[in-house]
């Protein structure tokens, strides 16, 4: 099957069928991030990125419990499941193009920490799948967690602020998940300035605006 | 027709007595009590001898009633020291600022408040409390008046002629957040009154009214924790800072060298000898009077966005205050030193240190 960016209203429909609105993707993101940012330089100094990984896989399954999503641990890869249990998404650091159209379907965008054998086999098992699964209707048996297709919510933070997308693993080269047969790109990134970069949460920021919306209503 | 509560309004507004606008109007006390108990009606020659010693357009005075903002719902710092006329101008010219507001909420959508209640918690714990709602971590505060517009609190500027009425902030009608900064201080100053102020709103809600030291104390404490995080203070390794280190150190937090020095000191960071030599120091070499080499006062980002998008629109200031039924000086006065002060219809002035004589003229 051929790889294939969904942007736009495209973007929007395919998280639809995902069972997903686009605030599922930002409100976990907007919370972890809030969450990152509780960390100074006397913690060690991974923990904003841990917290941000943590608790973006946290806030994740919180936004999507109500709606029946549940969540799996199994081999140390925090995943929330569909509640067709058919698929599974996992919050994951990236670096590369992450958030852009343009970037290759294998290369451009890894995964920022090398993986193991537990990831190593999902990534395979996503790339053997049929053509794309259908989630509603079709009643088949619930099949092994480790065996269903796992989507990856990327992330990568950088002094422009958070980049991220949905998408779909298929390979890896070494340690590194590289490849995606599908990708959904959301137009819109509210986490854009560097107050959202990760590694730099504990520098004074310098210009950074918070925005106060102002909406003409159009008549006076 | 009067409205007497309006009459009132203006009277206050303008720090008079009744005697003194009858010495500027010519219309006797009496007749004035009357007017403003409702017993009686000026007669048109009367009202513009009210309007004109008022300073305000005739139809202020019959536009529809007002309430008072209540003294209870305001924090003023130093009441007790603060005259009954200062008291009574500021309460009146923030109940403008409220019109004002009122004008523009009913034209743009603006921010919904959105400012917790926390009297049950002491002042660290709250500020610690709002920060983690706000998403703001142990980071220092680039803006605090576009923080606090960002999160629904109506920030206006403390009329010139009440510079002597620190800032102060209520809740209208129990919901609707405002702040009005006095911006005739130093930048640092500003954004430690913000946070003060802001300290009012979350701490003395509900069973608890703004009033006195203690309050005033615990809206300080309320200010210093939320602009120097005591993790964000920890992680700067300030332990017994001398005030060649708190100089360097403050330029991260946005605050008063003085202000930083005490929060180290109630922290535990440096020691009461520590603290009264460099407070000392810092006095020598200027501090606290002013705040030399400061940075430039904070501006309002949704009044900016107002005025711009009137002028957009060909909307001129002057209708405005018409709308409003006030003077376009009197507008000014409300909005000085938060918007870019319009000169001649398409430039605009940059912001200033010092408050220059210009105004916002119609566009």
């Amino acid at each position: 099957m051929e790889a294939v960016c969904h942007v736009g209203d495209d973007a929007v429909q395919r998280l639809h069928t995902l069972g997903l609105e686009p605030d599922d993707i930002y409100v976990p993101l907007g919370r972890a991030s809030a969450e990152a940012r509780l960390s100074t330089e006397l913690d060690s100094p991974g923990m904003a990125g841990y917290t941000f990984w943590s608790r973006c896989n946290r806030f994740f399954r919180e936004q999507m419990q109500d709606d029946g999503w549940t969540y799996s641990n199994s081999q140390q890869i925090l995943r929330c499941i569909h509640p067709s249990g058919r698929f599974a998404i996992t919050a994951v650091s990236a670096s590369g193009n992450v958030g852009e159209e343009g970037a290759s379907w294998s290369g451009d965008i890894r995964t920022k920490n090398p993986k193991g054998p537990a990831v190593a086999r999902l990534v395979q098992w996503n790339g053997e799948q049929l053509a794309l699964f259908h989630v509603p209707g079709q009643r088949v048996e619930t099949p092994d967690i480790n065996e269903i297709p796992t989507w990856f919510l990327l992330y990568k933070s950088s002094k422009e602020g958070l980049a991220f997308e949905l998408s779909m693993p298929v390979d890896m080269h070494g340690k590194y998940v590289d490849t995606w047969r599908e990708r959904i790109v959301l137009d819109e990134n509210p986490f854009r300035g560097p107050e959202f970069d990760i590694k730099r949460l504990d520098e004074a920021v310098e210009d950074v605006t918070v925005d106060v919306p102002v909406e003409f209503k159009g008549a006076i | 027709m009067l409205t007497s509560s309006r009459l009132i309004l203006a009277r206050k507004r303008r720090r008079m007595t009744l005697s003194r606008l009858s010495q500027e109007s010519g219309v006797s006390v009496r007749s004035l009590t009357a007017f403003e108990n409702g017993h009686k009606a000026p007669s048109p020659e009367t009202l513009d001898l009210l309007a004109s010693a008022l300073d305000l357009p005739v139809s202020f005075f019959s536009a529809s009633e007002v309430e008072e903002i209540e003294i209870d719902a305001l924090s003023f710092r130093a009441l007790s020291k603060m005259s009954a006329l200062d008291r009574d101008s500021a309460r009146a010219a923030g109940r403008l600022a409220i019109e004002i507001n009122q004008w523009m909420e009913e034209r743009f959508t603006l921010p919904k408040p959105n400012v917790p209640t926390l009297p049950h918690l002491s002042p660290e714990e709250a500020a610690e409390r709002v920060r983690a709602l706000w998403g703001l971590g142990e980071a220092p505060i680039p803006n605090m008046v576009h923080l606090l517009e960002s999160h629904g609190v109506r920030v206006f500027s403390l009329a010139a002629d009440c510079a002597s009425v620190d800032a102060f902030s209520l809740r209208w009608k129990e919901k609707t957040p405002f702040i009005y900064l006095n911006l005739e201080k130093s930048g640092e100053r500003g954004r430690f009154d913000a946070a003060h102020e802001l300290g009012h709103l979350v701490l003395h809600a509900q069973h608890r009214i703004p009033h006195g030291p203690e309050a005033e104390n615990e809206a300080q404490q309320f200010a210093s924790a939320f602009l120097m995080p005591r993790s964000g203070i920890l992680a700067q390794m300030l332990h017994n800072a001398d005030a060649k280190r708190i100089l360097s150190a403050k330029k991260k937090w946005k605050v008063a060298a003085v202000a930083l020095a005490y929060r180290l000191k109630d922290l535990g960071l440096v020691t009461d000898w520590r603290y009264r030599t460099t407070v000392k120091h810092l006095s020598q070499m200027g501090y606290r009077r002013g705040e030399p080499d400061g940075i430039i006062r904070e501006s309002s980002q949704l009044l900016g966005k107002v005025f711009s998008a009137l002028r957009a629109s060909d909307f001129p200031t002057s209708k405005m205050a018409d709308d409003l039924n006030i003077t376009v000086d009197e507008l000014n006065r409300h909005v000085f030193g938060l918007v870019p002060l319009v000169i001649d219809g398409e430039q605009e002035s940059s912001y200033s240190k010092v408050r220059p004589n210009l105004r916002l003229v119609s566009g």
